[in-house]
């Protein structure tokens, strides 16, 4: 067992885990999501996650509210092998990322049919995510001979490249509104041509090569299964006696680490993956203790190999900022002592200015860790915690159950991989607006500071200098858009998600305007902030949903926004504006938004787990909301 | 422990009953939720627990929770 396959960035399960397991049933409380959440933190085999699983089986039947919290998804699989030994792994592991998962597959080997039959499961139903689950058997390469192919390669991986082509271009027409996900195939064990295999074009790992090349040009979120059982080695992943006895696409031993990696996709897929990386100092970014041992002292850079395995970390977690993860400093020092390092060690690679938040005291970490949540305006359950202590680890475990904490292994070598191993950012798309999400925290961060020297709220205000960009929906804002949409959840009305393949559609609709806005300011560029998705119907306009980001709540962008809703209602003759307001866990924030713009309430449906109100304004009769922003509309 | 208690506690586990005991003659007949897919998992965790391979045949032909103990015995002790 290695460290992969072992999952060793999990912590190993409590010995009264099952009980804890087991209590939860029998006592429903108000924080179960979260109970669930924590329970499957910890590394679990297939018999843990099958317990789990029915557990959560229990919950659903006896009442599925309390599970409200959790982001509810629908998933249909197609795949030509067995699946239904995934089901209840893959919903027990979901459970991870805080998501309700509901699994259904095709039989087996009925992929194709249960995309083309217009009468079976999959064409019945709605789906969130059909995940086309496909699988080649080493058997199916090589036994189609014909004198075109007297190898079979280049046939098979025609006809493979034709399947797959049908089912996805059959879904995109039939089910408009489900992501399609694809998954690449693995290479072949055993070679026919030894080192010539991949030279020979008609060779089983060619066609393996051919049918990958196509899946990921795709354009369509794909889950890399050559990669996962690369990381294995494949002679572990291919399981010959459970293929001939059951037709399991692969080793059972990789379940649960299968399950772990395809659940990473849906939870980026709907923005539930991480978004800030919370890290210790002493024995994690460097080798010692600053305070004790002295700046000059700590080991980090080449020359020693401790000072390289925590020089290969810092690279990591550089890369990772790159890309878009905010970084923090959560670390039990005096301030000055730990900024050392940063200041008076030229081989550190992380400067002060890549972490966004700086917290050195000696207050506990949990309460720390919340103020950083708290500053960053993202949720607990966005942020991961890396510490090399133990006891640090299990006390952020216990107060703050939906912070990632990874577990690290004794050896800092091991660092780093374990860092990237447990796909805690993993991301199904990349925009630039992400590789700048740092720059912008940081300059939140100059901007509160800027609001504490301010006497008044609007000299504050005037004083950003903000300009706010407000156009439609184009190519060029698209994924930013699906991914502000999905990934929004305080400043979010009506928590109504949307694929890409809905936006697209929505973009073709006449009677949508989708309103996207950017807000700039004397600090930088926020990038798009906000969302509104607009429907036009006869005298009425109908606001179906509207987000915004939390890094520019009270800065008078609502407002500026419903001006803008209201001029163009005007130019419309509309004769009122509709919205709506769907209560969830956690966008308490927005409640009596409308209410706060001048709305009046229409009708409400208000009952002990569900709070839907529809508000009414008139445009004709709304003044100017005052705000401190520069407009610039190309919405006409 | 001896084999038949380390059994009695992958079946207790996996069959979620804290009343099972892993005697020779139980058999798939006496359980109900010990079918062909179950058996196939029952199989995997039993694998994982004694850390052994089973082959092929052991799998598909097994009888009852005595011969299983035996195959276990010959392959723990060699």
């Amino acid at each position: 067992m290695n460290k992969i396959e072992n999952q060793e960035w999990l912590p190993i399960k409590e010995n009264n885990w099952r009980e804890n397991v087991a209590s939860i049933t029998s006592s429903v409380e108000n924080n179960l999501a979260e109970q669930l959440i924590h329970l499957a933190q910890y590394r679990l085999n297939e018999t843990d996650l099958n317990y789990l699983c029915k557990c959560l089986n229990k919950i659903r039947k006896i009442s599925n509210a309390t599970l409200r919290n959790l982001l509810s998804l629908k998933i249909f699989i197609i795949g030509d092998h067995t699946l239904n030994h995934i089901i209840s792994s893959l919903e027990a592991t979901a459970l991870r990322r805080g998501i309700n998962l509901t699994v259904s597959v095709a039989s087996f080997n009925q992929g194709v049919q249960a995309a083309i039959d217009p009468n079976s499961e999959l064409r019945a139903a709605d789906f969130d995510i059909i995940w086309v689950f496909s699988n080649i058997h080493e058997q199916q390469l090589c036994n189609n001979s014909n004198n075109n192919s007297p190898f079979g390669g280049r046939s098979a991986a025609k006809q493979m490249i034709e399947k797959i082509n049908l089912i996805i271009t059959t879904l995109s027409k039939e089910k408009p509104k489900a992501t399609c996900v694809l998954t690449t195939l693995n290479a072949p064990l055993g070679r026919t041509f030894g080192s010539m295999e991949e030279i020979l074009g008609d060779s089983k790992a060619a066609a393996i090569r051919t049918i990958n090349d196509y899946i990921r040009t795709q354009s369509m979120p794909c889950i890399d299964i050559e990669y996962l059982a690369a990381t294995v080695g494949i002679a572990n992943w291919y399981d010959r006696k459970y293929y001939d006895v059951a037709k399991y696409p692969f080793s059972p031993k990789y379940l649960p680490l299968f399950c772990d990696y395809v659940v990473r996709m849906f939870a980026a897929l709907y923005g539930k993956n991480k978004k800030c990386l919370v890290l210790d100092l002493d024995n994690t970014l460097w080798g010692g203790v600053v305070g004790d041992d002295g700046y000059e002292h700590i080991e980090i850079g080449n020359g020693t190999p401790k000072g390289e395995a925590f020089l290969r970390l810092q690279q990591t977690i550089l890369d990772l900022k790159q890309r878009g993860v905010i970084l923090a400093v959560c670390s039990k020092n005096n301030h000055q002592v730990a900024l050392l390092p940063f200041k008076k060690r030229p081989e550190m690679l992380l400067t002060e200015d890549d972490i966004s938040i700086f917290i050195s005291n000696w207050h506990d970490k949990a309460t720390n860790i919340k103020g950083i949540a708290e500053t960053l305006s993202i949720g607990l359950d966005s942020i991961v915690f890396l510490d090399d202590n133990p006891a640090e680890r299990e006390i952020v475990r216990q107060k703050l159950p939906t912070v990632s904490v990874i577990e690290l292994p004794d050896d800092p070598s091991q660092y780093a991989d374990i860092l990237l191993m447990g796909g805690w950012f993993d991301i199904c798309s990349f925009t630039n607006e992400d590789s700048n999400k740092t720059h912008q925290y940081k300059e939140n961060e100059q901007r509160i500071n800027a609001s504490k020297e301010h006497v008044t709220i609007d000299s504050y205000l005037k004083s950003l200098s903000m300009t706010l960009q407000i156009d439609t929906i184009s190519d060029k804002t698209f994924q930013r858009t699906v991914q502000l949409i999905n990934k929004t959840n305080q400043f979010n009305m009506t928590a109504q998600r949307y694929s890409e393949a809905q936006i697209s559609e929505l973009m073709r609709d006449d009677r949508y305007t989708i309103i996207v806005a950017s807000l700039h300011d004397k600090f930088g560029s926020n990038g798009i902030i906000s969302v509104v998705i607009c429907k036009h119907e006869g005298k009425t306009l109908i606001i179906e949903n509207w987000v915004m980001s939390c890094r520019v709540l009270k800065r008078g962008v609502e407002y500026a926004l419903i001006n803008e809703i209201t001029r163009l209602a005007n130019t419309m003759n509309i004769e009122n504006i509709t919205g709506y307001f769907k209560a969830t866990s956690r966008n308490d924030l927005v409640s009596t938004f409308y209410n706060d713009m001048g709305f009046i309430m229409s009708s409400a449906e208000i009952t002990a787990d569900r709070n839907i109100q529809e508000w009414v304004s008139i445009p004709a009769q709304i003044g100017s909301l005052k705000h401190f922003i520069n407009i610039n509309s190309s919405i006409k | 422990m001896t084999i038949y208690e380390q059994l009695t506690e992958v079946f207790r586990d996996f069959f979620d009953d804290e009343h099972l005991v892993a005697t020779p003659e139980l058999s798939s007949n006496d359980i109900a939720l010990w079918d062909s897919l179950n058996h196939i998992r029952l199989m995997i965790a039993v694998e994982a627990a004694f850390g052994v391979e089973l082959k092929t045949e052991e799998i598909t032909n097994l009888k009852n929770v005595g011969e299983l103990a035996n195959i276990l015995e010959n392959k723990t002790h060699s």
